[in-house]
């Protein structure tokens, strides 16, 4: 009796194979899913997150620009500055050496 | 007849603003150097540096004043309006480049430029000529020629120029400080 319950149980229960109808069914809903999921997703972050990035790349770019603008401008201006206190050393020296030459010859 | 005289007057009125706007322009004493690509050619270390005013307020807001160094060149391009430098060094005697030099030399003309210092050395056959522009009591424009036998610097500065100032560069930007006396 026992025995024939489980047979008949085992029976009932066994797995088939779906049906090729129910296939198709679960294969087109699957595919709807997806289609919507996409959809919904699309406008939202792609298209943000590029401009976002490329706003950043400008913006580093421009600090960057700007700082090697400045640091080129602080160099070039202390070295201007030294040849041209080079230069007045220069002259500071000549006219002084004149002068002390001219005073040894005058008198 | 009148029109001509109209034409004439209108002729005099531009030719009379041509000559204020010019005049007023030298007035600032800006006087950009020439490249001397020649010599930059031929020299083994060159310096060419146009700073004109954006790009000294550029420099200036860069210095940090706590450096002794950079508090001294802020001090000294105050009211500044430009600085030209172009130096070469070479490491054999040297051809001047005698045009750019006659055509910079015919710039700096009286009435507005005056030749302040004009030193030769036969030891070390140096030139050094000092020109300045002033407006009034207040220099404008400096311009220094060197020339030495390995060696050609100018330097064109224009704005109110404190020489004082500049001269206190010295021991600060690597100049060595002179002795005050000899």
């Amino acid at each position: 009796m026992t025995h024939d319950l489980e047979q008949e149980l085992r029976r009932a229960l066994r797995p088939l194979d779906p049906s090729p109808e129910f296939t198709a069914r679960l294969l087109g809903g699957l595919t709807t899913a997806r289609d919507t999921a996409t959809a919904v997703r699309r406008p939202g972050w792609h298209p943000m997150a590029l401009a976002a990035s490329a706003v950043l790349a400008g913006v580093l770019g421009l600090l960057l620009y700007q700082h090697q603008q400045r640091e080129r401008a602080h160099a070039q201006l202390l070295e201007a500055l030294s040849i041209t206190s080079h230069s007045l050393d220069r002259a500071y020296r000549a006219v002084h050496w004149h002068g002390s030459d001219a005073g040894e010859h005058g008198g | 007849m009148s029109w001509t005289r109209r034409i004439l007057g209108w002729r005099t009125l531009c030719v009379a603003c041509a000559a204020t706007c010019l005049s007023s322009a030298g007035l600032g004493a800006e006087l950009p150097l020439p490249q001397f690509d020649s010599l930059r050619a031929r020299a083994s270390d060159s310096v060419v540096i146009s700073l004109d005013e954006d790009m000294l307020r550029l420099a200036g807001q860069f210095l940090d004043p706590s450096d002794p160094g950079d508090a001294s060149a802020k001090a000294a391009i105050r009211g500044l309006t430009s600085i030209y430098v172009r130096s070469f060094s070479f490491e054999k005697p040297y051809e001047l480049p005698s045009a750019e030099i006659a055509t910079l030399r015919s710039q700096l003309a009286a009435p507005h430029w005056r030749r302040v210092v004009q030193t030769h050395s036969e030891a070390d056959h140096s030139d050094v000529d000092i020109y300045l522009a002033a407006d009034g009591e207040q220099a404008q424009g400096l311009v220094i020629i060197v020339t030495e036998p390995r060696e050609f610097t100018v330097v064109s500065i224009s704005g109110a120029i404190d020489l004082a100032r500049l001269h206190s560069l010295e021991g600060h930007l690597g100049v060595p400080r002179l002795p005050a006396t000899r």
